[in-house]
């Protein structure tokens, strides 16, 4: 039987949604799964209650942020422990980093970014490829470790087992003093709503927003669904939102069920970020606008009409009225 | 002492190119291909730094890496036209090199040779978007790496303070001592215009064509395929409020996503 070491992820403690989705995706197999911080009881504990055989928690509060060759360092300790055939993470800003580090230490395959993946019986894995221009299925060639990284959302979430693991405390030998690289700190995010690549519902707008301040509307409607907030370059370049809630090309690739766009034409490069959205929906005054071509629903209006509306009923299904 | 800054670069299509199929394979008549948009960053931090480090009295040389097919060299000379010194070009004709592991496997084997101070990379390529292959490049030269990195400031002659972008808009802040590979996010800067004398230099600089070494790909990519494309957009007609009413209505009864 296949071993899977899965690199889990908490956010305060709690363990992240897309970790379950491996969990979930390792059902019934032998798993073991590392998680890092002194914070991180918690989704230690998660992680047990949800099946995994056997949790290793880096409690150590010197690894509360990430280290490169620190966290390499304690995922050797497990490995050389546990001996796993699959290494399992999501491509996060960590999993897209420490998975590829590790593939390199030990020569394994790697598919990253994986929007397709089942690891039993075999493996089978799909991921896109020129911005989700084209997907194709990646065929390891045979090698006794592999490791994938899986695009938060694409994976039911679930557990291993109903038989609970167990968590054990890793002390990990890694001299922080003498490394090339120290951890000085850390900024405060710009806001209190779910990450836009881990987010289930996402609400952006473009250019047509024209002013900072207008995006109040769209904070307004994601604060009712519970949603984060997103924007297209070209909001971005004019200085209406923050680069960190770019989507695209060269932002970021978000995969929600539902992405509401507002005032956005649909470029190619807006929609490399977001096409693989299970329903979109477009907002456009211009009923000639691309976007329109590639959205499950559309809406042929002005957003500053359309947004608020939105917010009104949502809020009245939802009970927030 | 002369420093030596490595920049890896990739010849990707542009963003704005239509990828078609051809049967089971990319098409890849129409495409045009450019500098991946990341390396350009990486590219002009390595200017500034070289610049920097010049104005302190060091000799400064960047080289640029490249593997790809014969036609990857336009990348490379486009990289010379704002400032990059010279050239190496990894030939890889047959695409034998065509995942993370084995493309980091050939690039760490030429950087290894060339013992850079200091190398700089994008932090992915927008044709495999493996997000990968820099550091995966830096772990087998055993130089520490930080990715995603939208700030770097020169703190002293060997180090540097960096941001890293990662989830919810936070940034981790490091320092790193050379030599160490760093992967440039947008944000880092904005490379400059190459300009006339800088194009005229380009084609005189020396590109150093070298075979691909010996690699071994993790995997095959077999059946591509499009995104499956949506059903027709069902536009919501009627007065603001009935579209407004009946949208949520339909992703909450037919979608079931809200
Ligand atoms: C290398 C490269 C990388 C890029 N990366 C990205 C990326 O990561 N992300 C990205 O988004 N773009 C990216 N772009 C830019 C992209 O090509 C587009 O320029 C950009 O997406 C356009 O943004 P927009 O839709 O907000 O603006 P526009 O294209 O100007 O569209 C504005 C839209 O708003 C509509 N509108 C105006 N007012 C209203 C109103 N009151 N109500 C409703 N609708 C209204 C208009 O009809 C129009 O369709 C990149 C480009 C390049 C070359």
């Amino acid at each position: 039987m296949k071993k899977v070491l899965i690199l889990a992820e908490h956010k305060k403690g709690s363990l992240k949604k897309a970790s379950l989705e491996l969990t979930g995706a390792s059902k019934g197999m032998e798993v073991s799964a590392i998680v890092f911080g002194s914070d991180a009881k918690a989704a230690a504990d998660d992680l047990a209650a949800k099946g995994v055989q056997n949790v290793f928690w880096v409690k150590d509060a010197k690894f509360d942020h990430y280290h490169p060759e620190a966290y390499a360092a304690a995922m050797d300790q497990v490995v050389s422990q546990v001996k796993p055939n699959i290494i399992l993470g999501n491509a996060s800003s960590l999993g897209k980093d420490l998975i590829a580090k590790m593939a390199a230490r030990l020569d394994a395959p790697l598919a990253a970014d994986c929007t397709e993946a089942t690891i039993q019986p075999d493996i089978k894995l799909r991921r896109p490829f020129f911005s989700g221009k084209a997907v194709g299925t990646i065929e390891f060639e045979p090698a006794e470790l592999v490791c994938i990284t899986v695009r938060p959302n694409s994976l039911a979430p679930g557990e291993v087992s109903s038989t609970a693991g167990k968590v054990n405390e890793l002390a990990v030998n890694f001299d922080f003093a003498s490394s090339a690289v120290q951890f000085v700190g850390k900024t405060e995010g710009s806001s209190d709503k779910p990450d836009l690549t881990e987010a289930a519902i996402i609400v952006s707008g473009g250019r047509s927003m024209k002013t900072k301040e207008n995006f109040k509307i769209l904070n307004e409607l994601a604060d009712v669904l519970g949603a984060a907030v997103g924007a297209s370059r070209a909001a971005v370049d004019e200085g209406l939102a923050s680069h960190d809630m770019q989507v695209g090309q060269t932002g970021k690739t978000v995969n929600p069920k539902l992405y509401i766009a507002n005032g956005i034409s649909g470029a190619i490069q807006h929609l490399a970020g977001m096409r693989t959205s299970k329903v979109i929906v477009a907002i456009n005054k211009d009923a000639a606008a691309p976007l329109f071509q590639k959205a499950d629903y559309g809406i042929v209006g002005d957003l500053f009409v359309i947004v608020p509306l939105l917010t009104k009923e949502f809020k009245k299904l939802l009970g927030k009225a | 002492m002369a420093l030596k800054i490595g920049v890896l670069l990739k010849h990707v299509p542009d963003t704005n190119s239509r990828i078609q199929l051809k049967g089971e394979m990319i098409d890849e008549t129409d495409i045009k291909y450019v500098i991946n948009p990341y390396d350009e960053f990486a590219i002009e931090e390595a200017i500034k730094t070289k610049d920097l480090w010049v104005k302190g009295g060091e000799q400064v040389e960047i080289v640029g890496i490249c593997l790809g097919p014969t036609a990857a060299q336009k990348s490379l000379r486009d990289a010379f036209a704002v400032g990059v010194d010279r050239g190496i070009h990894i030939l890889d004709n047959d695409k034998k090199a065509i995942d993370a592991r084995s493309v980091s496997q050939a690039l760490a084997k030429v950087c290894a040779e060339e013992k850079f101070n200091l190398i700089f990379a994008g932090k992915q390529a927008v044709d495999t978007d493996a997000h990968a292959v820099a550091q995966m490049v830096a772990e087998r030269l055993k130089m520490p790496h930080i990715a995603v990195v939208s700030k770097c400031e020169w703190t002293g002659a060997t180090s540097a303070k960096v941001e890293r972008d990662i989830e919810g808009g936070m940034k981790e802040i490091y320092t790193v001592k050379m030599p160490a590979l760093l992967t440039a996010n947008k944000g880092l800067n904005k490379m400059r215009l190459a300009s006339l004398p800088g194009i005229r230099a380009a084609s005189k600089k020396e590109i150093k064509e070298v075979p691909l070494p010996e690699v071994k790909a993790g995997y095959k990519v077999k059946g591509w395929s499009l995104p499956p494309e949506r059903g027709k957009v069902k536009l919501i007609e009627g007065e603001p409020e009935k579209q407004a009413a009946e949208l949520v209505r339909l992703l909450h009864e037919e979608a079931k996503v809200v």
